[in-house]
This record gives C-alpha cells, structure tokens and sequence, in this order.
C-alpha cells in the first residue's frame, strides 16, 4: 500500500513539474474564442469575404492583407497547426510586424516547434474620433439646446420633402431656334485672343506643331480678324469652367463596349445669358475666326463621354482627326449657329499661338446624325466645322475648308 | 497525525491535478462552451456589399468603388474632392446641372432633393444617360461644406450600387465633419 502510495504521488509529483515548467511558454498566450476552423469558416463566408482575409501556407512566415487598400487590421488569428487551437495576436510565441499603414501584417514563429499553418485578419476602415454609423448625421432637425419659453411661438423646423423626388425633370426637345442672319459685331482690326488661363498648358503640343508646319507652307493670313462675338469666349478661365458634376459622371463611366455611331449633338434651345460651366478645358493660344460672320472664339479640348462627344455651352470644341482639324459647337447664335449662311469661297482662320493660317470653304453639306463619312474621310490640313442644323436637329450641317494656298 | 498528514498530501497533489487537467482541456472547454461562431469585437465602419471593390484613385479622387463584371459596363463609384468659393450652395448647384444638360446631350435627371439643413448641404440628383446605345443609371450626390465640396457619383447599366452608394456617402459625411 506504501508502494502504492509513493507511486502514486510520484507520478503527480511528475505530472505537476510539467505543468510547472510548461507555464511560463503559454504565460502570455491568448487562445481565440475562435477555433481553427470556426475561424476558417467565418472568413470564407461571403459576407465577411470584404472584412476577412486568411492567408494559408504552411511557413515560419506568412504575409496577409487586408480585403481593401483603405482598410487596416484589427485583429489577427494564428493558426500553428496545433489541433484547433487558435491563437489571437498580441501572442508571444509569434512576431507581429505590421506595413502600409496597417493594412498588411507579417507573421513570424518565435518560438515553440510549430510552424505556421494560416494567419487572418479581420480588418476595418479607420474611424478618427469613432462616430459610429448609428451617429450619422441624419435628415433629421437637431434640437436646440435650450427651448425658450416665449409667448410667441417659434417657428419650428419645416418638414421638407427632401427625400421625395421631384417631378422628373426632362431636358424637352429643342426647338428650332431662329437664326440671326445679321452680324453682332462689327468687324475691327485685332489681334488674335490672348488666352489667360493657364491651366492647360500642355494640351495643345500637337496642335501647335501642327500648325507650325500648315503655317510655314503659308503665307500669313489677313490681319483683320474679327472681335469676339458677345457672350463666346471672352475671359472664361479655365477654373469657372469646372463642373464636378460631368468630373464626376466621367470619372464614374465604366468600360463600354461598341463604336460611337453618331455625330456630336450639336442642338440647343436653352441659350443662357452666361457661359454654364462644362468641364471642358480651353486650349491656350487656339481661336477660330469666320469673318463673314463676325465670330471669334477660343478653342476647347474636345472630350468624348463614351461615344458622346461633350458639348459645352458656348464653346467651340476640337479634335484632330487624320491629321485635320474638326471643329464642332452648339448650333445658338453665338456659336455655329449661323453656319448655314456661309457660301463656297468663304474664308475661315484658326490661330495658334499668334500664327494664322487661313482656309477656304469648299463644300457645305447637310449630313444625317450618323453619318460617320464625315470624320473618316477627312483631307490631312483640312478643317471641318460641325453642328445641328437649328430646323433639324437629327441633320447636322458640315462646312469643308482647306489651307488657302492649296 | 500521520493520517492526516497523508489525506492533505493527497488533496493538495487532486488540486494540482486538476489544476494540470483544466490548463490542458482549456481549449477543448472554450469550445464547448460557444455555441456559435463568434463576432469580431471591433467596432467596424460598414463594409461595402459583396462584389465591390476599392480601385486605386486619382489624385483629386478620394475613393473609387468598381463591382466586377464579365461584360458591358462596369458600374463604378467615385468620390472626388474639389474647392468650393461660391456662396450660395443651391444657385452653385442649379447652374452645374444646367452646364452639365447643356454639355451631356443624353444625360436625364428624373430626381433631385436638396438639404440643406444641417451643416452640410446635401443635393442628390438621380437619372441616367446613353453611352453607345446602353442605358446608364446613375446617382450622384454633392456635398458642400465651408469650402470643401465632395462629388460622389454611380454610374450602372442596372441599378444596382444603392447599398455601396450609401456607404460610400455615410463616410463623405464623417469625414466633412
């Protein structure tokens, strides 16, 4: 029985150093609520997929990541491969170094004899001065602190149908505008419009290269050039012309695919006395002038919104096409709106950057909306001006000019 | 004596033991004792819904949400940031849509709310436009405070970007304020 006895208490003697000495490996572990594979599961499920990432590779190193570039680690999880035991960093046995801002972890064993088996991290978006979701500002009227008892009633906060769309508000289909026939300003000697904007200093390189080589094959056009008309052009900086609302929907435009299939639309019956911001950036140094109508206006950068060409208010727009230059604009007065009244032999000059090179008009043509012809087949050195015919506005008007000593 | 000596003996080594036990079962409890997969405790700004992604942004852009598809038109999100000088947030607002008709022939506005009660002024047009024979929704919301203005803008040929567009708009605000 003493045998026994002594057995015994040997054996839990034995049991209990082991226990001892094994305390001061696991004195700052923190074991997850998680198992291994509850983890697992709850990273794989779809619904944290945006939140959990879990890097499996069996190393003494594992880098993960969070889901999302703006997002940093919250919480990280170590699996070593003992059973289903998960270990929760800050966790002695491993060496946590974290990158990017939080956003990506390296896990390193230090020691023990596992290697690693997965690390995942639950990651958030950071949120300075924690309001919570619950703490966004809402419709809702805030309450002032201090309630006055007077004998007249205060006005409270009116009710506001905020959240009720309003009638929907259609753009009506233009109606032909009437077309004023009579010059708006009589035409005085003048040089071309100095551009005063400076924010777009490196858009027009091929542009003035281009029309450096027509000008040295030319002789310098006439000086008298017309004044601007009123209301085109005149001292728009590039700054008033922002509109984050076309920033936003060109920012916004997804990949699409086909072949844009018409022509810029060029039609308007919304004329404003004051230039509407477009978005659109002005070319410095580049004007066009008709002298028979009495039009001078700078020059905007062309941009095209998918297969859409953007049309801004007041604006004469350009893109080189083929080595020629097309021109297109709104088809009110004050822009090309007046085209129809120019005849063959017409003469048209574009400046860049005080270099004139003046074109004759060739052909005026009516074309459907989307006849394509019109851009592919273009002479190089040409010019082509384009809008909505105003009676018409599924026809679009094409004046044809080329370098007047060809 | 000596009985007593050995009946404490053997309860002090019984503590031990099942002090040894507990510290090697304690997993095994742990996991008894939870009867479903645990939540992060971490208070987190919401996630956006499955399929969308953050893109890597321009410089004036503040975050870019694209959702993943196989074909056609990707429905993107975008916050961009710009200076506001204006004074008046409703007539700045009212003459940007009238540039924006005026330039986007085929852009359609079927709502737009204004508030303007809180410290931010809030406009949220809604509508869609034609890019190459498909229609586009879109949902764009502007915010102006002192001199900052936020854009945030959804385009999708389905409508389908409520859930990330909200999202996206709820952190706009926290950061304007």
């Amino acid at each position: 029985m003493k045998i026994a006895l002594k057995c015994f208490i040997l054996i839990f003697a034995g049991f209990i150093a082991y226990n001892l000495l094994k305390l001061p490996f696991n004195v700052s572990a923190d074991i997850s609520s998680y198992t291994a594979s509850e983890f697992s599961r709850y990273c794989e499920d779809k619904v944290n997929h945006s939140i959990c990432n879990k890097v499996e590779s069996p190393s003494d190193q594992i880098i993960v990541t969070c889901p999302a570039e703006s997002q940093s680690i919250s919480e990280v999880y170590v699996h070593a491969g003992d059973g289903q035991t998960l270990y929760q960093l800050p966790d002695s046995q491993f060496e946590a170094a974290y990158s990017n801002t939080h956003n990506a972890v390296t896990v390193k064993v230090t020691e023990g004899q596992h290697n690693l088996s997965y690390v995942g991290v639950i990651c958030g978006v950071p949120v300075t001065n924690t309001p919570t979701v619950g703490q966004l500002p809402t419709n809702t009227p805030i309450a002032t602190s201090t309630p006055e008892a007077t004998n007249t009633p205060q006005p409270t906060s009116t009710p506001r149908a905020d959240n009720t769309p309003t009638p929907t508000v259609e753009i009506s289909s233009p109606t032909p505008t009437e077309v004023n026939s009579q010059p708006t300003a009589t035409p005085t000697p003048t040089n071309a419009p100095s551009n005063n904007d400076g924010n777009n200093s490196n858009n027009n390189n091929n542009n003035n290269n281009s029309s450096d080589n027509n000008s040295s094959n030319n002789p310098p056009a006439p000086t008298a050039t017309p004044v601007p008309a009123a209301g085109i052009g005149g001292g728009n900086a590039a700054n008033d012309n922002n509109n984050p609302i076309i920033a936003g929907l060109e920012a916004s435009q997804g990949e699409v695919l086909g072949e844009s299939t018409q022509l810029p639309y060029t039609g308007t019956s919304d004329a404003s006395p004051e230039k509407l911001p477009s978005n659109n950036l002005r070319q410095i140094g580049l004007s066009l002038a008709i002298p028979k109508l009495s039009f001078l206006a700078p020059i905007y950068q062309a941009v095209e919104l998918g297969d859409q060409y953007l049309v801004g208010d007041k604006e004469v727009l350009e893109k080189e096409v083929n080595g020629a230059y097309f021109l297109y604009g709104h088809n009110s007065p004050d822009v090309f709106g007046r085209l129809n009244h120019l005849t063959v032999g017409d003469t048209l000059v574009r400046s860049a950057f005080g270099q004139e090179v003046t074109y004759r008009v060739t052909g005026i043509r009516w074309v459907s909306q989307y006849n394509q012809e019109v851009l592919s087949h273009l002479v190089p050195g040409s010019l082509v001006l384009v809008s909505c015919d105003p009676n018409n506005l599924s026809l679009r008007i094409v004046i044809n000019a080329v370098p007047t000593n060809e | 004596m000596n009985r007593f000596l050995k009946l404490a003996i053997i309860l002090i080594i019984l503590g031990i033991a099942g002090f040894g036990w507990y510290r090697f079962n304690r997993e095994s409890l742990q996991k008894l004792s939870s009867t479903s997969a645990p939540t992060p405790t971490t208070i987190l700004a919401p996630a956006f819904p499955l399929g969308w992604t953050e893109a890597p942004v321009q410089n004036d852009q503040v975050a870019k949400l694209i959702k993943e598809t196989k074909t056609g038109f990707q429905p993107t999100i975008v916050a961009i940031k710009n200076d506001y000088s204006g004074t008046d947030p409703q007539k700045y607002t009212d003459k940007l849509l009238k540039g924006a008709r005026s330039a986007f022939p085929t852009l359609r506005v079927t709502s737009d709310s204004v508030d303007n009660t809180g410290p931010i002024f809030t406009r949220t047009f809604t509508g869609y436009y034609f890019l190459k024979g498909s229609k586009i929704y879109f949902k764009q919301t502007l915010l102006i405070k002192d001199n900052r203005l936020v854009t945030i803008t959804a385009s999708s040929s389905a409508d389908d970007f409520e859930a990330a567009f909200a999202i996206l708009v709820d952190r706009q605000l926290l950061a304007l304020e």
